[in-house]
């Protein structure tokens, strides 16, 4: 074990904050128009996580399950919520798509983790599982939202290849496969190039935490290596669910696509 | 407007269409709505017939052939093939009995033998190569077109693949959108020779174009659509001279 943790008390901060003033210079001359947007970031960010570290805390100290599901039932309508605002692409009951896609994907890869991979004992210890689900709804809300906003737009933009498949024979899930298919991909690349280099191009978050905080290297990258394979798993699986989800918004049962016009 | 029986002089109806209203989606000051296109269709078609839907472009013909195959459903009405009404049918197996080919044929990004066979791969059945090539054969495209790929092709070739395509499952019916509009002659000629082959040899068939001479070379039935309204025609000579004008009374029918 390293030596006792460095803390960072609030002064600490204010002489950090001089970075953000670097970027208000660098954006003042060569007039990128960015610094009330620095400002405003800097400011959201140390209150939002001052916010989360203070309920965090009081959550750890007051462990109990019916503390720790609201969290998560917080997390997650956020997620969804944002996650419908950030797809422009018309798509109908955009909102269903992401809960079922968020709820299911996250739950199950967060059980699993949490349940088989850690064994805790109590399953709603909020020190590993709200940090947990962060990272897992985060990482399937990015990957949900690439998805389905590829695939919504390949699909009005593709409407005569798919209406072409129909009517040929074509199921509305054989029309499809080759929008669907590159939706995924679009949305499940980025988990898959985040663990092609990691390590090497990048040191995330959770094992420079673990480290810092005087963990045993050793054992901080067997924690960053579940955290690779869990959000490469969350990004599928949501991915695969949300497309399921929304594919039955965009046909009738008597498969005809439908028009969408927001 | 003539007596429309289902035995037309002891044939069947192959397809016919019962008093039906179609809505197009459209945009009206920035809300979508349905706007009513044509109202109260009635037309019929004999098994081996042919019919030809004439009118100008806008005027919902588009909208009409969508119905056959159901990629949409009439807003009232009914759609009959042999008598039973298309919603009570499962949609996928009416599209194998009713083929449509649309105005700018997609061909998927494969060769040419792979689109051709696509609609029976959907049913894990393969398309003999004999099979294509003779296919291709009708519209006089020899077999080395097989090989090649969707964007190889002239627009002539690539018109009479995707009809061919339309044709690998032995529909009852063929619906086209304006299939020689985009055509050179030439393509056009061929296209025309193998539709009118396969419709001696049963094969009931749907045109709609906006072309005169093409209605003069079906010599058959026409559907004369204008202005919301569809009017059956026996022949192509009842109809006006002049080419339609988007005039209110619509005037289609010779004075005569």
């Amino acid at each position: 074990m390293g030596d006792a943790v460095i803390n960072i008390h609030y002064w600490d901060l204010a002489i950090a904050a001089v970075l953000v003033l670097a970027s208000m210079v660098v954006s003042w001359r060569l007039q990128l128009g960015l610094e009330r947007d620095l400002v405003w970031g800097a400011v959201r960010s140390f209150v939002q996580l001052a916010l989360v570290g203070f309920v965090l805390g009081w959550l750890i100290k007051h462990a109990h399950w019916y503390l720790t599901l609201p969290a998560l039932a917080l997390m997650l309508g956020v997620a969804v919520h944002t996650a419908a605002g950030r797809v422009k692409e018309p798509l109908a009951r955009k909102g269903w798509v992401f809960t079922v896609a968020l709820v299911t994907g996250s739950l199950l890869v967060l059980a699993f983790v949490t349940g088989v991979v850690l064994r805790l004992p109590n399953w709603y210890d909020p020190q590993y599982v709200l940090p947990l689900a962060g990272m897992i709804i985060g990482n399937a809300m990015n990957a949900a939202t690439l998805a389905v906003g590829r695939f919504a737009g390949d699909l009005e933009r593709r409407r005569n290849e798919v209406e072409t498949a129909l009517s040929l024979g074509a199921t509305a899930l054989q029309a499809v496969h080759p929008i669907r298919r590159d939706a995924l991909r679009t949305a499940i690349i980025p988990a898959v190039n985040g663990m092609l280099i990691v390590g090497v191009v990048s040191l995330p978050g959770m094992m420079t935490g673990q480290i810092i905080a005087g963990q045993n290297p050793a054992q901080a990258v067997l924690y960053q290596v579940v955290v690779m394979y869990m959000i490469t798993a969350a990004a599928s699986l949501t991915s695969v669910i949300a497309l399921a989800v929304a594919v039955r918004q965009c046909f009738t049962s008597a498969q005809q696509l439908v028009t969408t016009t927001q | 407007m003539p007596a429309l029986r289902q035995r037309t002089e002891g044939v069947m109806a192959k397809l016919m269409l019962e008093q039906v209203d179609i809505d197009r989606p459209a945009l009206v000051d920035g809300k979508a709505q349905r706007l009513r296109v044509l109202s109260a269709v009635s037309f019929s078609v004999p098994a081996g017939g042919r019919l030809a839907v004439f009118g100008p472009s806008g005027s919902g013909k588009t909208s009409l052939l969508r119905l056959l195959n159901r990629l949409d459903e009439p807003a009232g009405g009914r759609v009959l093939l042999d008598g039973e009404d298309l919603r009570g049918l499962d949609a996928v197996a009416v599209r194998r009995r009713v083929g449509l080919v649309f105005q700018q044929p997609f061909l998927f990004d494969q060769t040419v033998e792979g689109n051709l066979g696509y609609p029976l791969k959907l049913m894990h059945r393969e398309l003999p190569r004999e099979t294509a090539a003779s296919l291709l054969a009708e519209f006089g495209l020899g077999e080395e077109v097989l090989d090649r790929r969707g964007d190889q092709l002239s627009g002539g070739q690539g018109q009479r693949v995707a009809v061919a395509r339309a044709l690998t499952l032995g529909p009852e019916v063929l619906a086209l959108d304006e299939p020689t509009s985009a055509l050179d002659a030439e393509s056009a000629r061929l296209l025309l020779e193998a539709l009118m082959r396969r419709n001696a040899a049963g094969l009931t068939v749907i045109v709609v174009t906006h072309d005169r001479a093409l209605l003069e070379q079906l010599d058959c039935p026409v559907l004369a659509v204008e202005n919301g309204q569809a009017t059956y025609l026996h022949a192509a000579g009842d109809m006006a001279p002049t080419p339609p004008r988007p005039s209110k009374a619509g005037l289609l029918l010779d004075a005569g």
